[in-house]
Parts: C-alpha cells; structure tokens; sequence
C-alpha cells in the first residue's frame, strides 16, 4: 500500500517525509517469462514462481531536511528499497509513506530517453511530472545551466559520457523543487568539480528543508553528507544511527564477515619466497622504546602524541594490533617532523588463532582521505612466518617519506592472504597523526628531489 | 472510496492529456528525426504507398469500383481509415516496451501509452483524410452532411484499437516475438477486409460471415457509406450492435490483462 500525498502538508512540518512500516518486497523469481505471465492470468491464481525478499521486514523514516545514506553491499536491497520509496515498484507487505513531491536519481537513466536529446528529455520529464507549461522554458533553461554540458544539450542522449548523463539527470532532478531527493551511486561517475557543485547543491536544498536520501559505496561521501545512515544486509535494516558509527558497521561486515564463514585452510598459499626469507630477524639492537613495547603488559600506544584517538578501527579482530610504538631517526622523539627524517613503526601483533600467512600493510594518506602512498608485504614479496593460535610477533615498518609541511596520516593493518586474496583481520585507518613544520624547500606533499640549474648561453666566454 | 477500475482508467487520462499530447508529439518527432522531410513523411509515406497500390490495381489489375465507380475512389475511402487501424495496432504493441525507460525509473501511467499511438496516428489520420476529400471532389463527388459520419466509424475505429493495444502491448512485455506476429496478422486482416477488392460476387456465400464478424471490415464499410454512398449509420444497426459488443469485449479483456500484468513491467522490462 503507497500512500502519497500530492503535496506537503503546511503545519505539519515535523512529520517525517518517507515513513516505512515493516515494508517488505518480495520478487517472484520464474524459470521463465512465460510462467510469470502464465500466473498473472491464471484464472484461479496458481502459483508458479519461488520468493525472494529483496527487503525485509523495513521500518524507516527520513525526517524533513534530513540527509540519511543508505550503506550495503551489493544486492543487499538498496536499489530495492529506493525503488519502493520511489513508488516504482510496491511493497509485497506493510507499508510507504511518502510526503510530497520526489525527485528520484534511479542508477543511471532517471526515465531518459537515449534518442532523445537532453533537452527534448528534460521538456518530456517535465510535462509528466506535470509541470506548468509556462514554467518549462525556465526549467529546461536552469537545467541546462546546471548540467553546463555546452552544445552537447542538444544532442541524443545516447552519445553522451556517463558523466554528461549524470550532469543532465542530476540537474532535472534537483529542478523539480523535490521534497524528497534519492540519489543512488550516480555521482560517482561526475568528475570532481561537478560534485562538489552537487554537494553544495544538496546541501543548498537541505537547508531548504528537502530531505535527501543517498545511495553510495563511497562511505566518504556518505561521511560528508549524511548525519544519518542505515545498514543494510540481506534485506533488513541492521544498523541506523550517526553516519559513522554505521561505516564501521559496515566495514566490519564487509571485511569481517568473510572470516567467520569461510573455514581457515591449514596449508594456505603464502606468497613468493625463499624459505631462508622465512625468519624473523633478531631483536638485539632495537631502541629501548621497542624493547619496552615487548615487555610491557598493557598497551600504551594510546599514550603516544603520535596516537589518533579518532582513528578508525575495522576488521575481524582474530589477530589484533594490540601496541605499538614509532622511532623518529632511530629515537623517540615529540613534536613536528621535519619531514626527512626515517619513520620506524613497530607493530605487536598477537594472534587470536592460526594464521598461516600473516600480511602487514601500511598506508599513508591525507586528512582528507587522499591516499599518497600504500604497500603491504605480500605486494613487497616480503613472507612473515606463520603465527600459531595465542602467539604475539613483532613488525617493524621503515619509512622515509620526505614530506612537505602539513599533517598526515599512517594506516597501519593485519590481514591475511587467503584463498588469492587480502582479508582484514584488523585495520586501523589513521591510527598514526604525523604533523610536518615548516617546509621551506618546497610545498605539496612530498619534497621531490628537484633541482635547478642555470647555464650559461655564451659560446665563447672568455 | 476507491472508484471503479473504468472510472478510474478515465481520471487517469483526463489527468494525464498533457502527457499523452508531448508522448504522441515526441514519439511523432523521433519517428522522422534526422530525415530531411522531418514530419512530411508521415503523410507522405502513407500516400506513396496508396499511389502505389492504386497503380497496381487499377494498370495491373484493371481494378473497377462497384457500380463502375471509378477504383481509385473506393480504394482511398478504405485505406486510410485501414491505415489508422493497422498503424495504431503495429506501434502500439512496442508501446510499454518502447517507454521502458519510463516506467522502470519512475511513477508513471503506462496505461495511457495506448493513447499515445492513437493521438500519434490520428494526426495522419486527419491529413490523409483531408487528402481523400479533395480526390473525392476532384472526381466529383459531392460533399455531403454524411461526410461527418466519419466521426462515428473514427470513434469506433479507436474503441477497437485501443482494447487490442491494451493487450497486445501488456503481453508484448513478456513476449517479444509477439511484434512480429502481429505485423504478420495485420497483413493477413488487411486482405481479410474488404480494403482494395470489393466484395460484391468475391465472396463465396459461405465464407460471408468472416467478412461480417470482422469488425474493422464494418469501419471500412462505414467511411464508404459515409463518404461515398451517403447512407446514415444506424441503417445497418445490427451489425453495429454485434461491433460494439466485440469492441466492449475487447476494451474490458484488454483492459483486464494490462491491469494485471502492469505490476510486472517493471521487474521485466
């Protein structure tokens, strides 16, 4: 049952403006085209297909001027429950509400035709979602203006990039004055600039009182423009709440789940290598710091000034990060880098179970989220003995980063080579803070070794 | 209270004449789009083609009119209300197809497509007609006040077309081998009806009934009667009783079955 109002009701602003109860839908899956029709007409109803609930059991609100992103992997009814809220598709059981005028971004396409040009859709969209026939040409005008795609506006829409397509669909879409915008993963074709206009513009619209619900596997854009977000898996909504809290979710299901189901092969392939390679090296001659780390019984990385207490923490913990401490030239030292200097990173790892093929990756990357630099040891051909169940080891991680002024941070991980494949077993994402002083040499990120030089140009000096 | 499903199929498309007008303008533009003529053809084709068959019919066949009317007065008065028929019939069966993109993405009435076709060839409809007008004054037959019967015989026309889109184009959705079927079946009733050849002494007695139950062959008789024989509609009103029986059939067939496979369009399409 879709219950829709035609449009917003004045005074009762603080009803929510997509309210689900219970809704579920369930797809009739048919061996073949000819069953299903064979149901559909069948006089006394005979059931011919099996089910399956694309989502279940949803119960959900968007309030007025909310931003809530919707997060899953892929066919965890996502794409399913927008088309519900759309009114595209309707629910098998409970109930949609949706309150007022929705502007819909389904995947790519948003009911364009490709033989059409953009402006011939735009005009056609408008007229069906009726509006003013003296208000189109002001329409069709601020659409173009948005989409800014030049003469390619008048083009068929089937020559067009995915990224001039989602400029047009973009720009119709936020042209209706929406009470509700669903956007779903199409911004991630646009380029940079046009996102960021997309953003301003959903942020523009918030404010306004438009509530906005986002569809993305970037969880950094779900990040930025959501309070709010919901978890799905399998259907049901398994986590709601603050935009962050349900990322970790998420990233515990996507790189922690695989561990709980499938079963630990006891003779797994480690990566290229000589056996001799196979040896931990000795730990005489390391700073006391790292021999502190070793003997001390409780972490204490969380006391160090280059510890994140924000960083972000994810993976099936079945081998944990449980310490770790940073040398800066060989000592410990405080304070700002001056950039050059050789980062060591220690790592006390211990292991939960058995881990036939331990891997430690590293990555560094900007407040931003911008990755600079990442490696791990099976990419650097580098093999770590394998760790029995109970067993704690000791990485050390050497970098020389030859960083420009500004801060930074260091991803540091455990994982795991199975079956071909990394596997989290505990990431910490900008668990390292470095802030680098002052730079004279040079700006950016990184301090090229550049030089310049001047020649003379006389052929005969004397 | 939820009204009932005619009722509430007729406040759609009051709702929606906005809509069907741009589909049926649009789906007229992209038709031709890229041709130099543009629109042009949408006459021009269909006068081409009664050019040619009149040709051959009357320098080949040395086709007759009955009563000795000249041929090409009987023929024009039967193809273009055929081609209204047959055209609305052939695009109207890609209908939901052809606005996939429509009715996947977003909340949209597809019940209205029929509609769609039905504006879209009755604009030619209109054209050719305006064209067979002035053939009939050019051989001299007069106009009458009989002229306007054709009204009646459109509406009828339409009535029929639009309970067989409704069904074509909802099984379509399943079955796309069905666009070829119908072209092949729109060939067969076009010789089936009494368009080019007239029935008078062609028909075994026997056989009379096919040309009775079908009932695009009462259109076709009724823009003659119309335009040529001026005869008021309602002399032969048991045949009219029997073609609006199977149009009433058709409407609610082809109306039930679209009705009932609308809510898989989407997961098909």
């Amino acid at each position: 049952m879709i219950d829709r109002a035609a449009s917003p009701v004045p005074g009762k602003s603080n009803e929510p403006v997509v309210l689900l109860e219970g809704a579920s839908k369930s797809y009739r899956l048919y061996r073949s085209p000819k069953e299903r029709l064979l149901e559909a007409l069948h006089p006394a109803r005979r059931k011919l297909h099996e089910e399956f609930w694309a989502v279940r059991d949803v119960t959900l609100h968007v309030a007025r001027g909310e931003s809530l992103g919707l997060v899953g992997q892929n066919g965890a009814g996502k794409s399913t429950l927008l088309q519900l809220i759309a009114g595209v598709l309707t629910p098998t059981n409970g109930t949609v509400r949706v309150t007022g005028r929705v502007a819909a971004l389904l995947e790519l396409g948003a009911g364009f035709n490709p033989d059409l040009t953009g402006r011939e859709n735009v005009s056609l969209f408008s007229v069906i979602v009726g509006v003013d026939r003296a208000a189109i040409p002001d329409r069709i005008a601020a659409v173009e203006a948005f989409a800014d795609i030049g003469d390619f506006f008048d083009q068929p829409m089937r020559i067009y990039s995915s990224g001039m397509y989602a400029r047009v669909a973009f720009a119709n879409a936020i042209q209706v004055d929406p009470d509700l915008l669903i956007i779903d993963e199409i911004l991630g074709v646009g380029d940079a600039k046009f996102q960021e206009k997309c953003y301003a513009k959903i942020e523009e619209l918030r404010q306004g009182g438009t509530s906005v619900l986002f569809v993305s596997h970037s969880t950094d854009a779900i990040q930025r423009n959501c309070s709010r977000a919901a978890l799905l898996h399998q259907g049901r909504v398994v986590t709601t709440g603050a935009a962050d809290e349900t990322i970790s979710a998420y990233h515990d299901l996507l790189y922690g789940s695989r561990q709980v189901n499938a079963p630990v092969r006891p003779h797994a392939q480690p990566a290229k290598g000589r056996a001799s390679d196979v040896e931990a090296a000795p730990h005489e001659g390391l700073p006391d710091t790292v021999r502190e780390l070793l003997d001390r019984e409780h972490p204490c990385h969380a006391d160090s000034p280059f510890y994140n207490r924000y960083e972000r923490r994810f993976g099936s913990r079945e081998a944990e990060i449980v310490d770790f401490c940073i040398t800066v030239d060989g000592e410990t030292r405080f304070g700002n880098l001056r950039g050059t200097e050789t980062l060591n990173v220690y790592l006390k790892v211990h292991f939960h179970r058995d881990v036939p093929a331990p891997q430690i990756g590293w990555g560094l990357v900007t407040p931003q989220g911008l990755v600079l630099a990442g490696s791990n040891t099976s990419m650097q051909r580098k093999v770590l003995t394998p760790a029995p169940a109970g067993s704690s080891r000791l990485y050390g991680i050497e970098l020389r980063p030859a960083l420009c002024q500004g801060e930074y941070f260091l991803n540091i991980g455990v994982g795991e080579w199975i079956d071909g494949a990394w596997d989290f077993l505990d990431n910490r994402r900008s668990a390292i803070h470095l802030t680098v002083g002052s730079t004279p040499r040079g700006g950016g990120f990184f301090d090229l070794p550049a030089r310049c030089t001047e020649f003379s140009m006389e052929k005969h000096e004397q | 209270m939820v009204p009932a499903p005619p009722v509430r199929l007729l406040q759609r498309i009051v709702g929606n004449r906005r809509s069907v007008v741009a589909l049926a303008r649009r789906h007229l533009l992209a038709r031709y789009a890229g041709t130099l003529l543009g629109g042009l053809w949408e006459v021009l084709h269909p006068a081409l083609t009664i050019l040619v068959l009149w040709f051959v019919f009357t320098a080949a066949f040395h086709a007759r009119g009955p009563h000795d009317m000249p041929f090409i007065l009987y023929f024009v008065t039967g193809i273009v209300p055929w081609l209204l028929i047959s055209e609305s019939i052939n695009q109207g069966t890609q209908g939901v197809v052809a606005h996939g993109f429509l009715i996947k993405k977003m909340v949209f009435p597809s019940e209205i497509l029929p509609f769609v076709y039905l504006v879209a060839s009755a604009v030619s409809h209109v054209l050719l007609l305006g064209l067979a007008a002035v053939v009939l004054l050019a051989n001299g037959v007069p106009a009458s006040i009989f002229w306007i019967q054709c009204i009646y015989y459109f509406v009828v026309a339409c009535g029929l077309v639009l309970g067989i889109q409704w069904l074509l184009s909802a099984l379509m959705v399943f079955h796309r081998d069905l666009g070829q079927v119908v072209g092949v079946l729109l060939n067969l009733a076009f010789w089936a009806t009494p368009v080019v050849w007239v029935p008078n002494g062609v028909v075994p007695p026997r056989l009379a009934w096919i040309l009775y139950a079908n009932p695009f062959a009462y259109v076709i008789d009724g823009y003659r009667k119309s335009l040529l024989e001026r005869q008021p509609f309602w002399t032969d009103w048991a045949h009219g009783l029997y073609v609006w029986t199977v149009l009433l059939a058709l409407l609610v067939v082809g109306g039930t079955v679209f009705r009932r496979l609308k809510p898989h369009f989407a997961d098909v399409l």
